[in-house]
């Protein structure tokens, strides 16, 4: 009897270890057991180097977080992690997770060449943060090597649950110089647009050229949504131009011919009054001649963006300001002008600076946008979505939530109206899900909002199919057949009747894979796995337990 | 318990026709709420610090019209106060740009820092989303494309797994089901987003479902049973099947019903849409697909 049955017990024992191994890591028990930050980063970042030391009488404590240089992954023959992103990775996640329990932390100290960065926490004294800490589960309590002999992935989350930024641009085909070519115009947008957001610094960015000349940009987690778009969105392009006239109005330089132009000012800290210039129109030196930018600070202290020309540049500047001393030189950036300084000498060395009272993340934005280059074409913001982490996870919990109240309600339905024969379906479907979650994290798939109410909605849509079977059980059982005979022959007619359904659905689900996009895919995704493991989980796996449970000396009376 | 469902058809056919008339009346004169994701537009999804209203919020808005040159007016937003938000939490929805150009990146931008400014919000917003006139429109045509290709597809599908006169009976239930799912969804106002559509496609493939466990069987009794009549064949297998009709769409419904009381706000509208359809589509695979099968091929028992 049980000889019938080994493959389908292996293939059934299979399935369900690899879907164990894949969904573990994915949940909170795991997170309990070995620590909320990586295994990795807990080697990079021991929990045996961390420093907690009572500031201020005990009013607040600061927690020092130091690299342990020796660790494998800043060590690795290929792609070797930098110590500076690990440190400011574990220790973001540390003051988040504290931030979350409502202490107040924050970031003091870095000091990267020791390799080392505090968390100050107000109101605490050194040994209560140290209890904090461990209460945050950020460190592991069973060994590593257990947690490294499973799959190091855990289950993406979509925006709408993470929080960040999805932002789809049109290049304007208008604004592209007319001897570029559009498409490729549109391609070195994605590679500037690229640079731009790895120089900022955002982990796991989505950037695509789509049809119709459009970029997708996806970003996880971003903690300062308009800074980011400002980031993406500014041309940059960097042009000085010598200046013709002035007046506080526009009007006064009319008229203007093909060799000018009529610009404003960009309105300072301490000016009221709006400047407007006439420019010659050709640029003298332009931001492709640029060698560097970075941010500086003036004589009062105020932020500038420095910029240092290659030797072309250099060489035109000198020129430039060799020939025009007494004059002003406008530099202009996006079509606005920042600064019109009055030439003094010639400036050798081709270095320069660009003031305007900026903010420090003004100039921060500047220097990376002009390192990164200028794009090709202006881009047309065609939607833009951003979800803050606050409704992220609060979305988690009220899914999560009806998610188990759902799942609850079938279950205790199906035990109730189909008995023993009910239970193990039940435990069919809570198999489907892990089956589901596996499988997410295996292929890389998102889990989204729409994404876990598809979750719920096949646990109500997964008991159909034995639902279906146990009916034509009963009757077939009813019309005087055995306990087994009627199993098998439950089994055998309802198969067509559930494939035909499940197929009808995954047709739709398939079509609004294609369709959708982000979130809706999530949903398609969950579905259409759920779909496909469910004539798995509700046809072999009940109908062997089934089989191996109603063996002869139990096969008197059914419970269904 | 047999019921005569054969007998009573005319009565079932007169209230569909009269919901499919209410339906597409309340289509025609009502139409769809739609949300920004379809017509374009901008939500801002705020938590103020302060306690506030729809007038205050509308205040704050004619201040920043009067200090911008917006190119929309105040009158023109739509506020919604988040149920169990303290007065504090809420949903604000101005008209997308007449179109898409590279200033409207920087409006939104200004909008947003004014109303930080002006009335302060906890933290961040909790969702910002711009959406310009031309997505908006692609993506009516995807979802009417979308549509059409399931029903195609599962016409198909029916066609080569039963007979035609079958799979006809299934899709004109199908269709029934999406006429008066999207007359609801008018009726009640639920906000028309790309969430709704896609439990409408769902419900496309998930209708279907019950009517295929009664034609299967329909299918099974013609080739076994010895009864004369078609109509008592398919009242028979309406009846052989109630129980597994009935408690497939239980099972779906509690999950639903969990979905929809505690799966929080953004899935309202779709939770919404799938009980509704679940309902409808359950009523129309019991007494429209079928009899439909019946009109089509008369009461002679072929083959």
């Amino acid at each position: 009897m049980k000889n019938k049955h080994r493959g389908t017990i292996i293939i059934v024992a299979t399935i369900f270890l690899f879907s164990l191994f894949y969904s573990l890591p994915s949940t909170s028990i795991w997170d309990t057991a070995f620590g909320i930050i990586s295994p990795a980063e807990q080697r990079a970042v021991p929990e045996r180097l961390l420093e907690f030391s009572s500031l201020d009488d005990g009013k607040s404590a600061l927690i020092k977080f130091q690299v342990d240089r020796m660790a494998e992954i800043f060590n690795l023959a290929r792609n070797p992690a930098s110590p500076d992103a690990v440190l400011n990775n574990v220790v973001d996640t540390a003051r988040k997770v504290l931030v979350n329990r409502g202490v107040e932390a924050r970031v003091v100290d870095p000091d990267y060449a020791r390799g080392s960065v505090s968390l100050k926490v107000a109101g605490k004294t050194g040994e209560e943060a140290r209890r904090l800490l461990a209460e945050a589960q950020l460190y592991a309590k069973l060994p590593l090597s257990i947690a490294t002999l499973f799959p190091q992935a855990k289950i993406t989350l979509g925006l709408d649950l993470k929080g960040g930024i999805d932002l789809v641009y049109q290049v304007d085909t208008d604004s592209v110089q007319e001897n570029d070519n559009i498409a490729d115009a549109v391609r070195r947008s994605v590679e500037i647009i690229r640079n731009r957001i790895d120089m900022y610094g955002i982990a796991e960015p989505t950037i695509k050229a789509q049809d119709g000349n459009r970029i997708r940009i996806q970003l996880p987690g971003v903690k300062d949504p308009e800074r980011v778009k400002q980031l993406i969105q500014n041309t940059a392009m960097l042009q000085f131009h010598m200046v013709i006239d002035q007046a506080l109005t526009a009007d006064q330089l009319e008229p203007v011919n093909a060799e000018t132009e009529i610009l404003m000012m960009l309105p300072g800290n301490n000016r009221h009054q709006d400047i407007w210039f006439k420019l010659a129109a050709r640029p003298e030196i332009a931001g492709r001649d640029l060698k560097f930018a970075k941010v500086a600070f003036d004589e009062l202290g105020a932020p500038v963006v420095h910029l240092e020309f290659n030797a072309e540049g250099a060489a035109r500047f000198a020129q430039v300001t060799g020939s025009h001393i007494g004059e002003q030189l406008a530099i202009v950036l996006d079509r606005k002008i920042h600064s019109a300084p009055t030439i003094q000498s010639r400036v050798t060395g081709g270095m320069a600076q660009i003031t305007g009272g900026f903010t420090l993340e003004e100039a921060q934005n500047l220097a990376i946008v002009l390192r990164a280059g200028a794009l090709p074409a202006s881009l047309i913001a065609l939607e833009s979505r951003v979800v803050g982490p606050t409704l992220g996870q609060e979305s988690i919990k009220a899914g999560w939530s009806a998610g188990i109240v759902g799942t609850l309600l079938v279950l205790s339905f199906m035990a109730m109206f189909y008995r023993f024969c009910g239970t193990l379906a039940n435990a069919a479907v809570l198999f489907n899900t892990l089956i589901i979650f596996a499988v997410l994290v295996f292929f890389g798939g998102t889990l989204t909002l729409p994404g876990i109410a598809g979750l719920i909605l096949t646990v109500g849509m997964a008991v159909d199919a034995n639902v279906i079977i146990f009916e034509r059980i009963k009757e077939e059982y009813r019309a005087g057949k055995t306990v087994r005979a009627a199993i098998n022959a439950g089994f055998d007619r309802a198969f067509s009747c559930i494939i035909d359904s499940n197929v009808t659905t995954l047709l739709t689900v398939v079509i609004l894979y294609f369709f959708g996009s982000g979130p809706i895919r999530g949903f398609a995704t969950t579905l259409g796995v759920g779909l496909i493991a469910n004539v798995f989980t509700a046809i072999v796996c009940v109908r062997l337990a089934l089989a191996l449970y109603y063996t002869d000396d139990r096969a008197g009376s059914l419970s269904i | 318990m047999h019921f005569q469902f054969m007998k009573n058809r005319y009565s079932f056919y007169g209230l569909s026709i009269t919901l499919i008339v209410a339906s597409i009346l309340l289509l025609a004169v009502k139409g769809l709420n739609y949300g920004i994701d379809f017509k374009g537009g901008s939500i801002l999804h705020v938590r103020f610090i302060d306690e506030s209203d729809e007038n205050r919020i509308r205040e704050t808005f004619r201040q920043i019209e009067k200090e911008r040159k917006l190119y929309f007016t105040s009158d023109q937003i739509i506020v919604q106060s988040v149920a169990g938000g303290k007065n504090r939490e809420f949903i604000i929805q101005y008209p997308a740009a007449p179109l898409d150009s590279a200033q409207n990146a920087e409006i939104h931008d200004q909008i947003l820092s004014d109303l930080k400014r002006l009335a302060p919000f906890s933290d961040e917003a909790l969702e910002v989303s711009n959406v310009g006139p031309t997505m908006g429109d692609e993506l009516k045509g995807q979802g009417i494309k979308a549509a059409i290709l399931s029903v195609i597809g599962i016409l198909l599908y029916l066609a080569y797994r039963f007979e035609l006169q079958s799979a006809t009976g299934a899709i004109i239930a199908l269709v029934h089901d999406l006429i008066i799912v999207l007359g609801a969804v008018s009726l009640i106002g639920i906000e028309f987003d790309i969430t709704v559509l896609a439990a409408i496609l769902t419900l496309l493939g998930y209708s279907v479902n019950d009517s295929i466990v009664i034609l299967d069987r329909i299918r099974e009794n013609r080739k076994i049973s010895r009864e004369s009549s078609f109509a008592t064949l398919i009242d028979d297998s309406i009846n052989q099947t109630l129980g597994r009709t009935l408690n497939t769409s239980i099972t779906t419904l509690l999950a639903l019903i969990a979905l929809l009381l505690i799966g929080g706000a953004s899935i309202k509208g779709f939770a919404t849409t799938l009980t509704i359809g679940c309902i409808v589509g359950t009523y129309s695979s019991i007494f429209i697909a079928s009899p439909v099968l019946f009109e089509m091929t008369g009461d002679k028992l072929k083959d």
